[in-house]
């Protein structure tokens, strides 16, 4: 969950006080964007995109304009920009105006958790404006602070001093940067990065930090996000449309931390446990079709309403349905497949038969019990299946799946299909 | 004078062998004890572990009796009542619900100056409380074990603290051997590449 731009960015500034320019959206007339331009002699024009990207800059997409009819072709030319940085395309849904800031001065800020500090950690120098990925070691501050009492005045000032930073610059900073931990500590926030904070000199020469650029990702676990009042469309981009039906079932027992890998997959991988998830992912690859953790002894309810999910969208183009684990500690194995042999029976009644191979490997209480209710349902469906126990190694297992979808690429899922009766016998 | 942690660190680790991470001589007290996992959990662990559950927590539930096969675990509404009646702890379990889990420590921390390690089970605990758990733990010299966690067990003492290793039957899965394991038991919190 992330979120770039001012034109919601600003509006969680002056949360906490903090100086950003002005800044129209999308919907702004020509009078109010001429007004602004009149203000403040230029704006700038960027495009809005969902979530965070960036390096617009360097892609050319960011207009400015000293006129009206300049603005105005850059929003046209703006409005519906497309932007690729490495494999992320993103879609520009409208434009801002933003007022442009004189300043001498461009200083890079951020806070995030570090693990290398375990502490929160701001990120600091008055180098700023480019990527902080370019500057020397030397040039930037990284400062660790007690989450307890947050980040003090005092913080800034030593790492400025350490930079030996203007001195024209320290008093502002020292005294507007500490507010910003309330933002991100107040509202769920996991980081924040404000590039540039530009200083702006007012009538007797004092420098002002402006946030020029905001960009900052929001923990899912944590609702505190939810009292900024933030439309739900903002986090939008982040979710497939499974994705997010199958979140809508989440509780802090899991279950529902699902994520498409390859929606043209050919095996879905129901896996129970992280370590079992991390070694499906990572020997399918692109064959399974999402990555996933049922773990943590769901009931039967939730089991079978993510199971149906799962196979509401995937199932048609599955070759295999592999449920995979270990031998787990708590889980009853018994609820957990009954459920998804349930969900399984529900999907051939409402959609009809599709040719599948189920492979299964798992251990753990009521393992049989849970092995015998499986079994009879694909029985029943007509399916082909292999099921092995908790002395089976995981990647033996796996490799059982991969075969199983290999045969059924190559003329298996054909003769299943007419098992089911499905296709004429040719 | 504040407890002083083992060399070579920045930070304060408070133990300085895998053979502390979970001893025989622990004593234990759970929060939320009588909550749906801990309820299953706890009894196993505590008889696997020659009864090391000194007593456990459950707001409005004091009085209660946690049954297990090695003799009941007395129930209190907060710690504190717990101290009250003459019980020590060292180690501190915390079963709560993600929400609970950092006034869970702050309790222990605050209330019981004998606590040295804390274990916590919970899982999606935000990272905004898991910046103060780490801190109220640096600040208090205490050793914290998650939260996410699978809980600590030795296999050599019959020692399991916190979480299910090995079930409803540890005395299955852990067995004596040669090699410590660290699991983070990754659950996919991100796209994978």
């Amino acid at each position: 969950m992330q979120l770039a731009g001012m034109l919601h960015g600003a509006r969680l500034l002056r949360f906490v006080g903090f100086p950003c320019p002005e800044v129209l959206g999308p919907d702004a007339t020509e009078a109010e964007i001429k007004a602004l331009i009149e203000r403040h002699g230029m704006v700038f024009v960027k495009p809005v995109f969902k979530g965070a990207i960036g390096k617009k800059g360097k892609a050319g997409l960011i207009g400015r304009a000293k006129d009206l009819a300049t603005a105005l072709r850059e929003k046209e030319r703006l409005f519906f920009a497309e932007h690729r940085v490495g494999n992320t395309v993103a879609k520009a849904q409208g434009v801002t105006f933003e007022a442009a800031v004189p300043a001498q001065h461009e200083v890079y800020f951020s806070i995030s958790d570090s693990t290398r500090f375990r502490a929160p950690t701001v990120t600091l120098t008055h180098h700023g404006g480019v990527d902080i990925e370019e500057l020397g070691k030397g040039q930037i501050a990284e400062v660790p602070f007690e989450a307890l009492t947050g980040l003090k005045a005092f913080v800034i000032a030593n790492a400025l001093s350490d930079l030996k930073a203007p001195r024209e610059l320290i008093s502002p900073l020292v005294q507007h940067l500490p507010r910003l931990w309330e933002l991100v500590h107040d509202f769920g926030m996991t980081t924040l990065e404000l590039n540039p904070i530009r200083m702006r000199p007012d009538g007797r020469g004092r420098l002002l930090p402006v946030a020029c650029d905001f960009k900052c990702g929001f923990d899912r676990d944590d609702p505190r996000w939810e009292r900024l009042g933030l439309p739900d469309h903002l986090f939008a981009a982040d979710q497939s449309e499974f994705e997010t039906e199958i979140n809508q079932l989440r509780t802090h027992q899991g279950q529902s931390d699902v994520y498409v890998i390859n929606p043209k997959g050919t095996i879905l991988a129901p896996t129970f446990g992280g370590g079992a998830n991390s070694l499906v992912t990572e020997v399918l690859g692109d064959d399974a079709i999402i990555s996933s953790d049922f773990g943590g002894n769901p009931p039967y309810e939730k089991m079978r309403a993510v199971a149906h999910i799962c196979f509401k969208h995937w199932l048609a183009q599955s070759n295999v349905l592999f449920l995979i684990g270990g031998k787990s500690n708590n889980t009853d194995i018994f609820v957990t497949f009954r459920a998804m042999a349930d969900a399984l029976r529900d999907f051939f009644s409402t959609h009809g038969p599709t040719p599948l191979y189920v492979v299964l490997g798992r251990g753990g209480p009521n393992l049989v019990r849970g092995m015998g209710a499986l079994r009879d349902t694909v029985e029943a469906l007509g399916l082909p299946y292999r099921f092995f126990g908790f002395d089976s190694a995981i990647s033996e297992v796996v490799n059982y799946a991969q075969a199983a979808d290999r045969w059924m690429k190559a003329g298996g899922r054909e003769l299943v299909a007419q098992r089911l009766g499905l296709r004429k016998t040719g | 004078m504040a407890r002083p942690g083992v060399g070579g660190f920045k930070y304060f680790v408070g133990i300085d062998s895998l053979a502390q991470v979970a001893t025989r001589e622990d004593r234990v007290c759970v929060l939320n004890i009588l909550g749906g996992e801990s309820s299953l959990v706890t009894p196993v662990s505590h008889a696997f572990s020659g009864g090391n559950v000194v007593f456990g927590t459950s707001p409005g539930r004091g009085g209660q009796k946690l049954k297990t096969t090695a003799g009941d675990i007395p129930v209190f509404n907060a710690v504190r009542e717990g101290l009250d009646a003459g019980l020590r702890f060292n180690t501190g379990v915390v079963y709560l619900p993600p929400g609970g889990v950092r006034d869970g420590v702050a309790e222990l921390a605050r209330v019981n100056p004998d606590i040295r390690k804390i274990v916590i089970v919970t899982e999606k605990v935000s990272v905004h409380d898991a910046r103060e758990v780490r801190a109220i733990g640096q600040s208090n010299r205490i050793d914290i074990f998650g939260a996410n966690g699978l809980g600590v067990a030795d296999s050599w003492n019959r020692v399991r603290i916190g979480g299910a290793l090995g079930g409803d039957q540890p005395e299955e899965s852990l067995q004596r051997g040669s090699i410590a394991i660290l699991s983070t038991s990754p659950r996919p919190s991100s796209r994978s590449p």
